[in-house]
Formats: structure tokens, C-alpha cells, sequence
């Protein structure tokens, strides 16, 4: 059995070991993650080992809006969302599910705060490749936002989920 | 959040593995017309499928399982996802 805690990143978390095969998201988490927190930039939760406090899989939230330029949505002119701007599962734990228990996680910590400041949207980026995968191949609710150039918007709808758990 | 452009030309060379994600937030997203009218309807748009519901009830079991047993959690349970 490998024990694990859920816990918000602090100091005394280990990064050093961690790696998930994508350096930009290593990076963020060695040098970014902690110090925008301490900042209020975002926030990053992470699954650490519990005999050793290292770190094997993580996500963080921040929040942001979408600009509807001259025209307006429901009113108004800016779509209160948050982002889920990174989340990194360690290679020796890839496909266990970490990355499931995550997003299930960034939508809970997302409707723990749309009930406080109102927030409609969870916004992820993710690779072309995977777009199809969240699209047609889960049912986790994601719907298709904008492509970029090798990348793809999508977003949970945070009322729907809300109105869908009891 | 913050963004080094060190970490921005970093993500351009790698390629992102499947469990990973990362939000190139160096820009911001201006909405076009077409896609205000698209998300409206999405948004006004209450339905929904039976196993999207069912993904959204044991999400949120699942942290309220993660809570009750004060954020422990075994790696073992979380692969039963």
C-alpha cells in the first residue's frame, strides 16, 4: 500500500526529485510554484508520499477572466474563470489515475470558490493529441473552447457541474 | 501567474505527456464574436449526458471521501478512479 497525502505545497514538501517529463512544468514547479503562492498569484495542491513528504503529482489554480472585447456575454464584458494552469504527474506514477483524482480535485477547489467570488468556467490547455481524449473519449464535461497552434482550450462548465452532484 | 520567458521557450520544445497540463497564459484571450455566441449557448445549454453525470456525482464523492479521512489517501484507492 502507498500511502498518500493531499496537501497545499509549503517548504517542506520535496520538488528536487520530482520530474514529469515535460521541463517547463518542472521548472514552474521548482523555481515558480511556491513563490507565486506566497505571492497570491496561484495555488498548488499536490499528492505527496506520506512516509517521505515528496512530491509525485500536483495542479495549480489560479484565477483569471476572458476578455469579450467590444461585445458582451450575460451583461457583461469580462467571464470570470479559473485556470488550471499546471498539473504534473511524476513519470513513475503515470497512469494510476493521479491526474483523474486532480481534475476532480481543481473542480471542487473551483466550486469551493465560485461560491465566494463567482467564477462560471474551469479553463485547461491541452495538446491536440488529447483534445479528442477529453472530448469524445471521458465524460468528465468538458467542452471545446479555441484551438490554438498545437494546443486546445477546453473548459468545465462550473453551474452544471454544481447542479449535477446531488 | 507568473511566466518566465525561459519557461515559455522551454515549453516549446517539449512536447507535453498525456497526464500533464499546461496553460500558455502569456497572452490573454480576447473572445471573437463567434466564439461569445458559441459559449452563450453552451452556458444557457442546462443539459447534460448520463455518464457525465455520473463522472460529476463520483468526483465529488471522491474528495469528500479525500476529506473525511483528513487528505490521506492510498495510490491503490485513487487508481479505482
Amino acid at each position: 500500500m502507498t500511502d498518500l497525502i493531499f496537501k497545499e505545497l509549503d517548504r517542506d514538501v520535496i520538488i528536487e526529485t520530482f520530474n514529469c517529463g515535460d521541463q517547463a512544468i518542472n521548472n514552474f514547479l521548482n523555481n515558480l510554484a511556491l513563490l507565486n503562492q506566497e505571492q497570491k498569484l496561484s495555488k498548488t495542491y499536490t499528492f505527496c508520499l506520506k512516509n517521505s513528504n515528496t512530491i509525485i503529482a500536483f495542479l495549480t489554480l489560479s484565477a483569471s477572466q476572458l476578455n469579450t472585447g467590444d461585445a458582451r456575454i450575460f451583461g457583461i464584458d469580462k467571464v470570470p474563470i479559473v485556470l488550471l494552469g499546471r498539473l504534473g504527474v511524476d513519470n513513475n506514477y503515470k497512469n494510476k489515475k493521479l491526474g483523474v483524482a486532480l481534475i476532480n480535485i481543481a473542480l471542487e477547489k473551483s466550486l469551493e470558490a465560485s461560491k465566494i467570488i463567482a467564477c462560471r468556467l474551469l479553463l485547461v490547455e491541452t495538446t491536440l493529441d488529447m483534445k479528442s481524449y477529453y472530448l469524445e473519449k471521458v465524460n468528465m464535461g468538458f467542452e471545446w473552447f479555441r484551438d490554438r497552434k498545437n494546443t486546445s482550450i477546453l473548459f468545465i462548465d462550473l453551474k452544471k457541474y454544481e447542479e449535477n452532484l446531488q | 501567474m507568473m511566466t518566465t520567458p525561459k519557461e515559455k521557450e522551454v515549453k516549446k520544445e517539449e512536447k507535453v505527456s498525456e497526464e500533464n497540463f499546461f496553460f500558455d497564459d502569456s497572452e490573454e484571450i480576447i473572445l471573437t464574436e463567434q466564439e461569445i455566441q458559441d459559449l452563450e449557448k453552451k452556458l444557457e445549454n442546462r443539459e447534460i449526458d448520463d455518464k457525465t453525470r455520473s463522472y460529476f456525482k463520483s468526483s465529488h464523492q471522491f474528495f469528500k471521501r479525500l476529506e473525511e479521512n483528513e487528505y490521506s489517501i492510498s495510490l491503490e484507492e485513487i487508481e479505482k478512479l
